[in-house]
């Protein structure tokens, strides 16, 4: 049994600095969970004190249903991987791999089997003889990982292993990770800033700003369901756009107003409103860029939810096409993310159709979400 | 009893004088090969006796206590009185330096280079050999336990916070190996024990007698990374040439000129967010693309915080020389503390 269970952690630092606020989360065993958010928003943090590598200034943390607060990093069952993993540079790889367990006075015929077997997961067993100087940046990235794997840790603690690689390894690295833990069955607790690294890695998610939890949730559910405006605008590449509206009742329906522009709600949006009291204020509407189109067959079919924009700039990206365009009621561009195939070009002036039934709202005061699920 | 091989060795050196020599022990017997003899008082610690056509010396040393020289003349009593001083020399007890103490004395540069030497020499530690002092700050009895000495190499605890890994340059291949031997120390010391030490490493020493001034080097770089790098854990000063001439500069000079760019003008401007974007795309070689990826913000973005800094200070980061001129002003923000002897 390898589950992490953190209960009101708090990390305090001399002079009052509050870095991890109120942190509560019950990890499952072999269960793999991200923590994503800014730079400075407590993740690195949290992680570190799961290590012991920083104190825990208030609340209970529990390894396998242990209280390990005071128990020494060593002594925890678990295994880090850094972000600036260094191995030293005048052992093998192999040796690389055993210094750890030599350290503890791992047998000999121990620490053979365990390297080995680590180096067939990680498909370096020809580079056992090799030092890291004739090692590429994704093979030093799987010797920092089976150093961590020797150890057959009860828990796989990983701080942004892949963001001192290039865009492409990063890639195939997060493959590799995933299926480590597939084949491992252990648990594992990675951080990252990168959302995209979160969604396609994480069984759950817990999004952290300032030091508080924000979220906690599936990759789906943080898409579809954010729980407030810094969830919604840092999950989701591009980020989803935003709009200051003023809702209002005319006639049967309500429309969300903003400069020139106004947006039918559907009736099944309405009725999802957390405070019947929002219609008539100014709230915070949102809609991703794959949920607006500038197909004019959808534009034509529904007119209450369009709007004029001029095209200010189209990135072409082969797969997708991105158009930032410009529109009444709002300072930023727009994004809309359409077919490669339109026919739209910079300069335009076009109609692009909200997708409805995609709209998030948010209280402009608080920022929390106005939907129900 | 002396040693056999360093009795041998002493009456060779005898036998240089030209005069016949006799040593003896405390209780007459003679150790130079002989019959042994009823020794004569001695009134005075250090006089000379005389008797039956021998000279007499009492020696300071317990391994070989009574010295004869043949002869009752002037030239015999100093001859006595050489060879005693030379099995005094040669019969010293060891004294209570360890080997340890030797190394700090190294690094301390508490001691004259012959000296150092010749207790070198004693504990068979090699004068000519390039190596390099790696300062680790930090609980230096539970970091030493995690450390692994190579051949060559010594490790010296200097007080109960700092330890010096005496690194041999056999198998290293300059400061880069260095700094990466450095960083894989102090993530296996954080993994294995918690402590987060800092490390700072020095320059090269040619010399035994070298390696203060290469410890000397370590403390500086600690001192000078610690202000101006703070969010790195490993310093060389090899690394640290910018930085260390700016830590030169007279601090008012230094205020002044940081101040013609970081004022109430720009303090808006210069928020953490600004000054972490401007950090990393100097990290990236002021390559936009890179820079923007490792952000996580779109390349538009990253242009317009730098179109922004233009507008407002006339600095365009996206040029060299500009993005040196900020570098320089930003550094000279950051005060580094006198140097400290160790």
């Amino acid at each position: 049994m390898a589950s992490v269970t953190l209960k009101h952690i708090y990390k305090i630092y001399a002079g009052g600095v509050t870095a991890v606020s109120d942190f509560c989360l019950d990890i499952a065993d072999k269960e793999f969970i991200v923590l994503v958010g800014p730079s400075g928003c407590g993740k690195s943090t949290t992680l570190r004190m799961v290590a012991g590598l920083e104190e825990i200034s208030d609340g209970e943390l529990y390894i396998a249903d242990k209280l390990v607060n005071d128990v020494a990093p060593k002594d925890r069952d678990i295994a880090m991987v850094f972000q600036n993993y260094a191995l030293y540079p005048h052992m093998t790889v192999y040796d690389n791999m055993a210094f750890g367990l030599k350290l503890r006075k791992t047998p000999k015929a121990e620490i053979d089997k365990r390297v080995h077997e680590a180096a067939k997961i990680l498909d370096i067993e020809h580079l056992l003889n090799r030092k890291p100087k004739a090692l590429s940046g994704g093979q030093r990235q799987r010797v920092a990982l089976g150093r961590a794997i020797v150890r057959e840790p009860k828990v796989f603690l990983m701080d942004e292993p892949l963001s001192n690689l290039d865009a492409k390894l990063r890639v195939a690295m997060r493959t590799e990770i995933t299926k480590l833990h597939q084949r491992l069955q252990t648990t594992f607790i990675y951080v990252t800033h990168d959302q995209t690294e979160a969604l396609t890695m994480g069984s759950r998610i817990v999004v952290m700003k300032d030091g508080f939890m924000q979220q906690v949730d599936t990759p789906q559910n943080l898409y579809d369901y954010p729980t407030n405006l810094f969830v919604a605008g840092f999950i989701g590449s591009p980020q989803m756009n935003f709009f200051n509206v003023k809702l209002e009742r005319e006639g049967d329906g309500v429309w969300a107003k903003f400069g020139a522009n106004k947006i039918l709600i559907p009736n099944s949006k309405v009725s999802k409103f957390n405070d019947e009291g929002v219609i008539g204020k100014e709230v915070i509407m949102g809609i991703r860029p794959e949920n607006l189109s500038d197909d004019p067959t959808v534009v034509a079919a529904h007119p209450e939810a369009s709007i004029d924009v001029d095209i200010e700039v189209v990135e072409m990206l082969g797969s997708e096409t991105f158009l930032y365009v410009k529109t009444s009621g709002k300072d930023e561009n727009v994004i809309c993310r359409v077919d490669p195939r339109t026919a739209s070009r910079g300069g335009d002036k076009i109609k692009i159709a909200f997708d409805v039934e995609r709209l998030h709202f948010f209280d402009k005061d608080t920022e929390a979400t106005l939907l129900n699920r | 009893m002396p040693d056999k091989r360093i009795l041998e060795q002493l009456m060779t050196m005898l036998r240089g004088l030209r005069a016949q020599v006799r040593l003896f022990d405390e209780h007459g017997e003679c150790l130079s090969g002989g019959e042994s003899e009823v020794l004569p008082e001695f009134p005075q610690m250090g006089m000379a006796v005389v008797r039956d056509g021998w000279t007499w010396i009492r020696t300071m040393t317990n391994a070989i206590p009574y010295i004869c020289v043949e002869g009752e003349d002037a030239a015999a009593s100093d001859c006595a009185r050489l060879a005693a001083a030379l099995a005094e020399s040669m019969m010293r007890e060891p004294s209570a330096t360890t080997r340890d103490d030797v190394l700090r004395g190294a690094l301390r540069e508490d001691m004259p280079e012959p000296e150092l030497v010749t207790l070198a020499t004693e504990y068979g530690i090699p004068s000519d050999e390039e190596r390099c002092a790696m300062l680790f700050h930090g609980t230096a009895s539970v970091i030493r336990e995690v450390i692994a000495v190579g051949e060559g190499d010594a490790l010296v605890e200097m007080d109960r916070h700092a330890l010096v890994l005496i690194k041999s340059m056999r198998n290293i291949e300059g400061y880069d190996d260095l700094i990466q031997l450095a960083a894989a120390i102090e993530q296996t010391v954080m993994a294995e024990t918690g402590e987060h030490p800092l490390v700072s490493i020095g320059e090269c020493a040619s010399t035994l007698f070298g390696l203060g001034a290469s410890y000397r080097a370590a403390w500086r770089a600690l001192e000078i990374g610690r202000v101006y790098r703070p969010n790195e854990d490993v310093y060389s000063y090899h690394n640290l040439v910018m930085e260390r001439f700016l830590s030169e500069l007279p601090p008012d000079i230094g205020r002044r000129y940081h101040s013609l760019l970081f004022n109430r003008k720009t303090q808006r401007l210069f928020s953490e967010e600004m000054l972490q974007t401007i950090d990393m795309f100097f990290r990236k070689d002021l390559n936009l693309s890179d820079t923007a990826r490792q952000l996580y913000i779109h390349r538009n973005t990253l242009v317009y915080r730098l179109d922004k800094i233009q507008r407002q200070t006339g600095l365009d980061l996206r040029k060299f020389d500009d993005a040196i001129t900020f570098k320089t002003l930003f550094l000279l923000g950051k005060q580094v503390p006198e140097r400290t002897t160790r």
